[in-house]
Parts: structure tokens; C-alpha cells; sequence
């Protein structure tokens, strides 16, 4: 799998200048997204769950089947590419073969974790919610940590050329 | 793979959701119908949900079907009917609510013909990289 057209980040200036451009941005994806969901869903899981269920004592609506899909839908489609394209990087980095694997398992299989949690949340049991809530702030929290290790290595690192 | 899949489902569930599972029921969603209030789309409507999908589909393809390239489970000429069909049927699925929108109900079965092949072969497209997963790891 060769995402990355050479195995060194630091093969030429234009690629250092791309990947820094592109971990930069998308670090404000990771943190962005987190403030979305807050303003989305809650800030705590009593707050996601009046979200999904509806509250009568403050008049709030559940959330209806179409709307969490959608929500679902393109969620799923961002924190993928995010993710993927991350953990492309990732792979190239100066690591230990069990540290890039800890941070790819630890980040996609939250995702997958989380998005499953949240149909399972609505559909069967409201303590998933902890399973959504906690997955979610993990693997955003870990496609942070990945692209502060791969600006470190972009540019705090000796260089070959 | 897994989380691919999951995105699929969502957009199976949301179409039959949203559009029903009948060609009829897809155009008097799109054309409108006045007798069940519903409103006909607009076509700046359509292209809010038609620009974000002809970016996020050409790259789901192009992401997941580069794979095949490393891959020698199925012919070159298959992966090339694979491949276009693909973004054959990713492009009818994507355009066909515009012909709808003006009244023309062939683009109806066109869309549901598309949608459900485009879905069954990213279905394949999975299961052949899936396959290949599993060689790799036994090898």
C-alpha cells in the first residue's frame, strides 16, 4: 500500500512543504469536528442521550431516524478519509512497528466502534452512549496525536537532503 | 473495510428512507407530487447534494479500487469492467435526478438501476480486496 510516493517524509522540500500544509489543516479537522459534535449532540452523555431521545421537561424532539443518518453518512465519510489518509502518514514515520500500530488500531477501530455505538444507542441500549461518547474524543484525540508526531518529525527532525 | 461497509449501509438505509424503493416512488420524490404535498427539487437543491457526492464517491473509488492494481485474484480486463463500471454507474446514480426534475420518469429507473448496481459492486469491490487480505496474511 504506497499512498505516499516515497518511503522518506523529508524526500524533497515540495513534499515536506504538502504533508506540513495538509497536517497542519487537518488538525483543525480533528479538534473542528469535536467542537461540531459538542454543538451537535452534547457535551456529556446526558446531553447526547436527550439529543437522540428527546427531552419533555425541556421540549426537545428526538432526534429523527433520517437526520442521524445523514449525520451518520457524512461523519462516517470524513473521519474515514481523515483517518486513512493520517494513518498513511503514519506509516512512514520514524516509529516502532508496535507504536504505529497502536495508534492505527486505536484510531479506526474507535471510529468503527463509536459509529456502530451510536446506532445501537438509538436502536437498543442507552448505555452505549458511553461507548460513542468516550470512542469518539479517543480517536479524534489520536489523529491529533499522529499529526503533532508527524509535524515533529517534518520539521524538528535532521533532514537527508 | 468495515468501516466502508458501515458507510455503505447508511447510504442504502437513507436512499430506501428518502427515496423508496420503486422507480414511481424515486421521480414523485424528485418531480414532486401535489396530491401528497410534495414539493418538487430544485435543481440548486440537487446540486448541494450531487457536488459534495461526485467528490466524495470519485475518491471512495479511487481509494479503495487502486488496490486491485496490486492485486492478481481477478484478470486485468476485470478490473477494468470493475473499475468502470463503477464510475459508470456512480455518475448515472448522480445525474439521473436532474433528468427527473424536468419531468422525464425513464431517469427514475435509470437512478435505482445505477444506485443498487454501483452498490453491489463496491460490494464486490470489497469482498475481492477482502480475499486478497486474507491470501496476504496466510502467505
Amino acid at each position: 500500500m504506497k499512498f505516499l510516493v516515497s518511503k522518506s517524509l523529508h524526500a524533497n522540500p515540495n513534499f515536506i512543504l504538502l504533508l506540513g500544509f495538509y497536517s497542519f489543516l487537518l488538525l483543525f479537522y480533528f479538534v473542528g469536528d469535536l467542537f461540531y459534535l459538542g454543538h451537535f449532540f452534547g457535551t456529556d452523555t446526558q446531553m447526547v442521550l436527550s439529543t437522540l431521545q428527546g427531552n419533555e421537561e425541556e421540549f426537545l424532539e428526538p432526534l429523527s431516524l433520517m437526520s442521524l443518518l445523514e449525520h451518520l453518512h457524512i461523519a462516517l465519510f470524513l473521519g474515514i478519509m481523515a483517518l486513512f489518509t493520517t494513518m498513511a502518514i503514519v506509516l512512514r514515520l520514524n516509529l516502532t512497528k508496535g507504536h504505529k500500530r497502536l495508534i492505527i488500531s486505536l484510531s479506526m477501530g474507535t471510529l468503527l466502534l463509536e459509529s456502530l455505538a451510536l446506532l445501537a444507542t438509538y436502536f437498543l441500549n442507552e448505555n452505549f452512549v458511553y461507548i460513542f461518547f468516550y470512542g469518539t474524543i479517543t480517536w479524534h484525540l489520536v489523529g491529533v496525536y499522529a499529526l503533532l508526531l508527524t509535524l515533529k518529525e517534518l520539521y524538528w527532525t535532521k533532514r537527508d537532503f | 473495510m468495515g468501516l466502508i461497509g458501515l458507510q455503505l449501509g447508511t447510504g442504502i438505509w437513507l436512499f430506501i428512507l428518502k427515496y423508496g424503493l420503486t422507480p414511481s416512488e424515486v421521480f414523485t420524490y424528485f418531480s414532486g407530487n401535489v396530491e401528497l404535498f410534495i414539493m418538487k427539487k430544485s435543481f440548486e437543491g440537487l446540486i448541494e447534494t450531487a457536488v459534495p457526492h461526485f467528490m466524495a464517491i470519485s475518491l471512495i473509488i479511487f481509494v479503495y479500487a487502486h488496490f486491485l492494481l496490486f492485486t492478481k485474484i481477478i484478470s486485468p480486463s476485470q478490473k477494468q469492467f470493475l473499475i468502470f463500471g463503477l464510475f459508470l454507474t456512480a455518475s448515472i446514480d448522480i445525474f439521473s435526478p436532474f433528468g427527473m426534475i424536468y419531468g422525464f420518469e425513464f431517469f427514475a429507473w435509470l437512478k435505482v438501476i445505477a444506485f443498487w448496481s454501483f452498490e453491489m459492486l463496491m460490494g464486490l469491490l470489497l469482498y475481492i480486496l477482502f480475499l486478497v487480505s486474507l491470501r496476504a496474511k496466510k502467505a
